[in-house]
């Protein structure tokens, strides 16, 4: 930590500002979500009627009730929320594996065919072959109606590759060196000495990567052909789904907005808590100073 | 990768370098290795699935047969697309939309990285960072109908509009149909992304900012540097690198403004501004199921961008940085 | 540096043509097997859990059907996406529902992967409740005049005005059926008080931002043909042609400047729909009429005095046939693949399996369960009662989504409506079905419109919104409607005739004599 001596006046006036300043942030910025929270404890016409408001004046749980109850949506809710953590917890992994490899194979200065390399990955990130030959591809490798659709084909995002593989080339230099000469391989170094040195930046792309598994149903809806095999995101878009469907049952009305509500906070709220949980490795760049001393 | 000057090699000055090379191969084979997963993934989910831009130039639809000489029909879906009297303009909207999120938008999040990391005290700074997040996980749909709130004129005569209209009418005395300006939608969407998206985006930046040394701070205090060169001279060089990257990889979607949060945010009175290619294609290729064309517009966008990023990449190394490649 | 791009270009799309030439070969597919058929069903899901495979009342409608199904369930959300998928893939199930009619769909018919069932489904005595589909529904959904799937029927006399039933009593207003009664109804709704609080705080009508939705229903209404219409010369040109459409529009413009209708219509979303009406602002929602179920159920959290009505239409004037504007009525039509269903044995099974869906049996079996299982009847009206419990109601789910539903059995059970307005609406729907207007064009599709569609619908909406709010002139309108034709619309024009003229399943004296009305001409 940094040791704070001399406070002179203009420091404290500085900090005064940037307190106050991300206060006023913070709040703008999460007045909405407790606004959806409250709504999806608010009945519809509560939510059609009042404009922002942060405390329901007639609460309902009815929403959560029937999302959640086991005799009611609670069994499939629950069962695809395991699937999407499973996914999520494996596919994050797999993204990590692929990415850090990749990414550090490409930040050795003056590897012969590093250029190439490097070029292929930008013109896949610009252009794209579209759905259906990516589709073809899946089915080939025998991957339809599998897990694995879900997870390999976006092994590696090329935008965090090229960050990652940035951030490893701002590793200090010389303790490589120093590992080489000790007689590691480059592999040893990688692991020994590169990964840990990078925890921000593995925990910052695990969350990145992490978060786009919680979110993505497009490819579960595409390759899976097995209900049973619903991602949460999935479940939770045919409840909104349901709840707009008026016209198959006149006597069966679902508040709408409410469940719309209810479902963004049920899914999102479990990214939410696993959050404060990474946050930790975020601070942990200090073992560079740390290793080096 | 500096360009070298091309010199005139003796055949055995040519034997040497080759043998040269290959001990430089040889020596880096574990970095091979290491990126050999990744290398095949690139190739297989693609490269391989790469024929599909092909579309742009067949009378496509799902299910042609592919590889037959039928149904091409060469630059028409392009000669369509340039020719289209809405093209320019579709262009123009595009590009302020973009440029608006690069000058105003980019800049946001480092800022923001900056000034968290200047927040010493702890768990404060830890649960700013977990509610600056929020946002990024509140639908676009939602956002939207806040802003409906806000931004609303009134129905009827006598009636309130929404909060913000209505500062702005005790403020200036106008009354201001934001929803329904035909230039006002640029704001929205630049404000709506600002306030999604700024929180999220210092992620990056605030992992930079961790892997800054910190004896750099304390030898800078000792030598009296204040907080503000310490920002300065410390700080922001040591994510310039990060900075640098995030905004070349950003020229390459220069032409991407996704649709989902325009298309929320139109009216009859504001679509000759807001239609985006991506809205265009979003109501071409997905609604009525016209492959070739959209496939066409997707191929023009990728070119624009592959020149943007190389541009780009080109005057960061003028400007003595790294690079992407 | 371009010379390296271009070799990563050439390099990556050689890989990509010879991997791409390799996943080109298609694989042989086998025949359903008569004696255990087990046929494959994709079609759309609404609940997050639909009925499960070993569901008892699955099994039932299996054992009724005498086939295995073997579902799979796609989210509605996302339908036309799975379906570009199996036709780019050629990964079919043997029975698919088709969406949307989307341009690759009608290319896959046109190109015959799909079995054209024209004159195999109307021979009554291989399938008989098949052979009851209507002509008009299937010719909305045919392509060149040929029909390639059996329908999910739908209401077709959908449209309605949901109103605040409370405030025309509390006027001495009846319920309007002309456009001039109903002109008064906005009219009194604005200046009358209805609310009764001495304040002039409400007004009509609300109209969202989607337009389109009010605009045609009192454009039928006042004499406009249904999207397209029949000149007097016997070709098709689009509604805006038709003075009927115009005075619709002439009429919104005049409520707009009395304030009958809300100021800010061209900026509401349309989720916002119900927020004034809810709110005692406004009193008249034109749209679809079970909109009034779902408003009635808030209002009634609001303001339990208020009552909510519903009606269906009025008329041009007492002198005047009455006019609805009705949907398509279908949502999707299930296809046979020939790459599932090689052999046309095959077809039969498949086309057999449908048919017996719509039997009496089996339609009450996916709508309402298993008696006694998951319902009860009452007597009289032989109502089914379905039992209140979510693991029961899970063993049909979604089942009515798979089945085509077009018939509707007299003596088949009833549902019986909790509240006045459901059953109101039910009224509404069954008056509407006898007065539609059919749209002449419905199953033909321009190829300028699939890449110019975007644009020319933004002219005209354009145009109307701002004709309405009394920001473009009467000569403005007509000078945008120009720029329609000549940016495309003109194209759009001769290409819907030409392919009507192809269409020969249509007699066109017929069409021309129902529904011939002059195009207006642009006055300037």
């Amino acid at each position: 930590m940094i040791s704070i001596k001399r406070r002179s006046i203009g420091d404290v006036i500085g900090d005064v500002i940037i307190y106050a300043l991300l206060t006023v942030l913070a709040i703008i910025m999460v007045v909405p979500f407790i606004y959806v929270i409250a709504a999806s404890f608010a009945p519809e016409y509560e939510i059609q009627t009042r404009p922002l408001f942060l405390i329901p004046n007639n609460p309902t749980v009815d929403a959560y009730k029937r999302i959640l109850d086991p005799n009611d949506m609670g069994t499939r809710v629950f069962r695809s929320l395991g699937i999407s953590v499973v996914v999520t917890v494996v596919g994050t992994i797999i993204n990590l594996f692929f990415t850090t490899t990749m990414a550090y194979g490409l930040s050795r200065s003056g590897l012969i065919g590093k250029g190439p390399i490097l070029k292929m990955v930008l013109f896949t990130m610009v252009f794209g072959g579209g759905m259906i030959p990516l589709f073809l591809v899946v089915r080939a490798l025998g991957m339809y109606d599998t897990y694995a659709a879900l997870i390999l084909p976006g092994a590696i995002s090329a935008y965090n590759m090229l960050i990652v593989r940035n951030f490893f080339m701002d590793l200090p230099a010389g303790l490589e060196e120093a590992a080489s000469i000790d007689g590691c391989t480059d592999i040893g170094i990688f692991v020994k000495i590169a990964l840990p040195l990078s925890l921000p930046v593995l925990a910052t792309f695990g969350l990145f990567y992490a978060v786009g598994h919680w979110n993505n149903y497009f490819g579960a809806l595409l390759y899976l052909n097995d209900q049973n095999k619903y991602p949460f995101q999935l479940v939770l878009r045919n409840i909104v789904m349901q709840s707009q469907e008026t016209q198959t049952d006149p006597n069966a009305l679902i508040p709408e907005d409410t469940m719309k509500m209810a479902v963004i906070v049920i899914g999102t709220v479990p990214i939410l808590i696993v959050y404060p949980f990474l946050q930790k490795h975020f601070a942990a760049g200090v073992m560079v100073g740390a290793i080096k001393g | 990768m500096a360009k070298t000057q091309k010199v005139q090699l003796t055949p055995q000055e040519k034997a040497v370098a080759k043998q040269k090379k290959w001990t430089r191969i040889k020596r880096d084979k574990w970095m091979y290795l290491l990126l050999l997963p990744g290398f095949l993934y690139f190739i297989v989910f693609k490269i391989v699935p790469m024929w599909g831009v092909l579309i742009a130039f067949k009378d496509y639809y799902a299910g042609m047969p592919f590889f037959t000489l039928e149904h091409w029909i060469g630059f028409r879906n392009f000669t369509d697309f340039f020719g289209d009297s809405s093209f320019l303009q579709l262009l123009r909207n595009t590009l302020i939309i973009s440029f608006m999120n690069l000058i105003f938008y980019f800049p946001l999040p480092i800022v923001l990285a900056l000034l968290l990391n200047e927040i010493k005290v702890q768990w404060y700074k830890k649960a700013l960072q977990t509610l600056v997040y929020v946002p990024h996980f509140v639908s676009m749909v939602v956002i939207a109908s806040i802003s409906f709130m806000l931004l609303k004129t009134p129905s009827m005569e006598g009636a309130s509009g929404g909060g913000l209209y209505e500062i702005i009418k005790a403020m200036t005395g106008k009354e201001v149909n934001i929803l329904g300006s035909p230039t006002a939608i640029y704001w929205i969407l630049l404000i709506q992304n600002i306030w999604k998206e700024t929180g999220w985006g210092t992620i990056i930046f605030l992992a930079a900012l961790a892997g800054v040394d910190v004896e750099q701070y304390e030898a800078a205090i000792v030598d009296g540097a204040n907080r503000f060169q310490q920002l300065i001279y410390i700080t922001v060089p040591a994510i310039l690198g990060t900075i640098v990257t995030m905004f070349i990889l950003r020229m390459g979607s220069v032409l991407d403004t996704g649709f989902e949060q325009i298309i929320l945010m139109q009216n009859e009175l504001n679509r000759n501004t807001s239609e985006t290619f991506d809205t265009y294609v979003y109501q071409v290729g997905r609604i009525q199921g016209n492959y070739g064309y959209s496939t066409a517009v997707g191929l023009f966008k990728s070119i624009i961008s592959i020149i943007c990023i190389q541009t780009a990449n080109t005057l960061a190394k003028k400007a003595g940085q790294t690079g992407l490649y | 540096m371009t010379k390296n791009w271009k070799k990563i270009l050439t390099a990556s799309m050689a890989v990509a043509m010879l991997a791409g030439s390799l996943a080109g070969c298609g694989s042989k597919t086998a025949s359903i097997d008569p004696e255990n058929p087990v046929i494959n069903v994709m079609t759309k899901a609404f609940n997050p859990e639909p009925a499960a495979a070993d569901s008892p009342v699955m099994q039932e409608l299996e054992n009724y059907l005498g086939v295995d199904l073997n579902f799979t369930w796609v989210p509605s959300s996302n339908y036309d996406e799975k379906v570009t998928a199996a036709m780019g893939s050629g990964e079919y199930p043997h029975i698919m529902l088709v969406g949307s009619r989307s341009s690759s769909v009608i290319q896959n018919c046109r190109s015959g992967s799909f079995w054209d069932i024209t004159d195999i489904v109307t021979d009554a005595s291989k399938y008989p409740n098949l052979a009851q589909m209507s002509e008009e529904i299937k010719h909305n959904y045919s392509v060149d005049g040929k029909v390639y799937g059996v329908y999910r029927g739908r209401e077709l006399g959908r449209a309605g005005v949901t109103i605040r039933q409370d405030w025309l009593e509390k006027l001495g207003l009846s319920t309007p059926t002309t456009v001039d009664e109903f002109y008064n109804v906005l009219k009194q709704f604005t200046e009358g008080d209805p609310d009764g609080n001495g304040q002039k705080d409400t007004y009509g009508m609300i109209i969202t931002n989607y337009l389109t939705g009010p605009l045609d229903n009192l454009a039928i209404w006042m004499g406009s043909p249904n999207q397209w219409g029949v000149d007097t010369e016997g070709k098709l040109a689009p509604d805006y042609m038709f003075q009927g459409y115009k005075d619709a529009l002439d009429f919104l413009r005049k409520c707009y400047e009395e304030g009958l209708i809300n100021k800010d219509m061209a900026t509401m979303s349309s989720d916002d729909w119900n927020e004034q009406f809810l709110s005692g602002q406004a009193g008249v929602i034109i749209d679809v009429a079970d909109r009034a179920r779902r408003v009635a159920q808030n209002l009634l959290g609001i303001n339990p005095n208020a009552k909510v009505g519903v009606f269906g239409y009025v008329k041009k004037d007492a002198a005047s046939e009455p006019k609805t504007l009705p949907t398509t009525g279908y949502d999707g039509f299930y296809v046979f693949p020939k790459a599932a269903v090689p052999t046309e044995e095959d077809l039969d099974i498949c086309l057999t399996v449908l048919d017996k869906a719509c039997d009496m049996e089996a339609a009450d079996l996916c709508n309402y369960g298993i008696l006694d299982r998951n319902y009860t009847v009452e007597e009289p009206g032989h109502f089914a009662v379905k039992k209140d419990d979510a693991a029961l109601t899970k063993e049909y789910a979604d089942l009515n989504q798979f089945a085509p539903g077009f018939i509707t059995y007299e003596d088949g059970l009833q549902t019986k409506y909790d509240t006045d307005v459901a059953e109101k609406v039910q009224e509404v729907y069954e008056e509407n079905r006898l007065y539609t207007v059919a749209n002449p064009a419905e199953p033909y599709v321009s190829d300028t419109y699939s890449t110019k569609g975007p644009q020319l619908d933004a002219i005209i909406n354009e145009a109307n919104t701002k004709y309405i709010c009394g920001q473009i002139s009467e000569a403005d309108w007509f000078a945008q409607r120009d720029r329609w034709l000549q940016q495309g619309g003109q194209q759009v024009i001769d290409e819907t005739n030409a392919a009507f003229e192809a269409d020969t399943s249509v007699d066109k004296a017929e069409v021309a004599e129902q529904a011939a009305a002059a195009v207006m001409a642009n006055p300037s």
